[in-house]
């Protein structure tokens, strides 16, 4: 049969539009995941947010019902008890020191429970209201960072804030 | 041609191109199918011993978590098949001694022969710290490529592994200088110490060849495993496999891309290293970025586990961040020629530094939950079939 003839050259045929369909799919996958991080490469450059996100705390505390009047003035610190290295015993000696001779009303969330922090800020003669962010909500308003951060309100605005 | 010759033909010329072709139509390599399975198990430990110094070790076919409480200054070796103690022994030296300097690892061979890597020296003591061997490691060695390195360690997932037979102790090696600065990249990565004659020498292979054109931010750091000659080496911003065969001084590199990974390595742009932000930068560039992290040797069932940290989206759909805690941790399970047997997405509450081997299977520390008991550690052990 006739068909015989071109046999070999239909099977190399065949062969070769499967191996260039395998190496193709392979290359623009590649190329769209390249492209795709030089996007988010560039999402990561936007400017800073920090203002925006920590205003977000008076709905972080109507949200997390801490019996906190937000009309009055507050310093507040939110803690991060048990990241490493962010309250170590001398990070919390020095906010505790500092935090004593602060005359407003002294307020503490910790981002994660933490007994013996909750002890210790107690006993340290300081007159504080002690919150723990037991459902995570810190997170849901984008007050969630890898540091302590202090911030300072009065009549529902944020005078100050700096991370310690 | 006659028919017979013809249908000969046939067959002889159309069967290899088909069984090529069906090869080639798989586009990917063949993987075995194997089935997880999840159990879990807890370890009452003291919560000092399970700090960033641990390690596990297989000896004589028994697994052994060696442990140093930095509270209380003391090592403490169990059995895991067992779960009895074989020594815990409060060290006669301090750490925190200012000619010996923090601790960066330590290694238990055997209750007489303990290493201890530290900011000043490398010492090998007995049980009750009791000095045999001080090396003093502030100064700094040359590389083979002519720059400064120094023997030390940061984050304890590149262990000390000391090859009894020749009495040669390996290490990590890192120039004092930060990652940002693209030399920490021209450097290489371990060192070998022999310990009769004092000499030491530097194994042939570097960084990725990416890292030196391209910064990754805090993912550039390796993870070691050794495996009979075999240093295994796997990079955070590197599919490939590295392996550094002691025997002939060769290195060889395995594609070993995990098929969760749909995303490019992630560039950190330099300039926000130096930011006063360049911490939340940083946790943002790791949150969204695809990070191949510890890398372990199973001797019971003779395959490695790869972990890989998945990459999500910097915001979620309520707008906001999300956050580095939570990335999907995938379990890489690979033959002994490195290639990928299965993977398994274990989800988000897993924390792979926590992980080893045992006879049981491959432990993987949970992230506490609320109410747990603080004085046990808490796994899942997976195998699989």
């Amino acid at each position: 049969m006739p068909i015989f003839r071109y046999l070999l050259g239909i099977n190399a045929v065949i062969l070769n539009l499967f191996v260039a369909s395998c190496t193709n799919s392979d290359v623009n996958s590649r190329k769209w995941e390249a492209d795709a991080s030089k996007n988010v490469a560039e999402q990561l450059k936007h400017t800073d947010d920090y203002d925006e996100r920590i205003n977000n705390i008076f709905a972080y505390i109507r949200k997390a019902g801490f019996a906190i009047q937000t009309d009055n003035c507050h310093k507040i610190y939110i803690l991060q008890p048990n990241l490493c290295n962010v309250c170590s015993e001398e990070t919390v000696k020095s906010i505790l020191d500092s935090a004593r001779s602060l005359n407003t009303s002294l307020v503490f969330i910790l981002g994660d429970e933490n007994k013996e922090l909750e002890k210790q800020i107690r006993t340290t003669n300081i007159n504080a209201k002690v919150f723990v962010d037991t459902s995570n909500l810190l997170e849901q308003h984008n007050l969630f960072f890898l540091k302590n951060l202090f911030i300072v309100t009065c009549a529902n605005k944020v005078n100050f804030w700096a991370f310690k | 041609m006659t028919m017979a010759m013809r249908v000969r033909s046939f067959f002889t010329t159309i069967f290899p191109i088909v069984f090529l072709a069906l090869f080639f139509f798989s586009c990917k390599q063949a993987k075995r199918k194997l089935m997880f399975n999840i159990t879990q198990d807890s370890l009452l430990i003291d919560h000092g011993f399970f700090s960033k110094f641990f390690n596990v070790s297989t000896v004589s076919g028994s697994s052994q978590f060696q442990g140093f409480s930095a509270s209380t200054n003391e090592l403490l070796l169990l059995n895991l098949d067992t779960r009895k103690e074989q020594f815990r022994s409060r060290l006669d030296f301090l750490l925190k001694d200012s000619t010996i300097g923090g601790l960066f690892q330590f290694y238990i061979h055997n209750p007489d022969s303990i290493f201890f890597l530290t900011e000043n020296c490398l010492l090998l003591t007995d049980r009750l710290g009791t000095i045999k061997y001080r090396r003093n490691t502030k100064q700094a060695i040359k590389d083979a490529d002519g720059g400064e390195v120094y023997l030390m360690d940061v984050s304890n997932q590149f262990p000390l592994f000391f090859d009894a037979a020749r009495n040669e102790l390996y290490m990590h090696i890192m120039c004092n200088c930060g990652i940002e600065d693209s030399a920490f990249y021209t450097k290489r990565v371990e060192a070998k110490l022999d310990l009769a004659s004092g000499a030491i020498s530097i194994l042939n292979y570097h960084f990725p060849e990416r890292y030196r054109h391209t910064f990754y931010g805090q993912n550039v750091f390796p993870f070691r495993v050794v495996n009979g000659p075999f240093n295994v080496i796997s990079f955070e911003s590197d599919d490939s496999l590295h392996v550094f065969n002691r025997d002939n001084n060769s290195l060889k590199k395995y594609p070993c891309r995990s098929s969760y990974q749909n995303l490019d390595f992630i560039p950190f742009d330099p300039s926000f290293y130096h930011s006063n932000h360049r911490i939340d930068r940083l946790n943002q560039h790791m949150t969204v970025s695809p990070i191949y992290k510890k890398i372990l040797f199973d001797p019971y069932r003779k395959v490695y586990y790869r972990f890989f940290l998945r990459e999500m989206p910097l915001k979620n759909d309520r707008g906001t961040y999300n956050s580095l805690l939570k990335k999907e941790v995938i379990v890489m399970v690979l033959d002994s020629n490195f290639n990928i047997l299965a993977e398994k997405n274990i989800g988000t509450s897993y924390m792979p530094y926590y992980s080893f081997v045992t006879r049981k299977g491959l432990y993987v520390g949970t992230v506490p939950k609320k109410n747990e008991n603080s004085n046990y550690a808490y796994f899942s052990v997976f195998t699989w079939n």
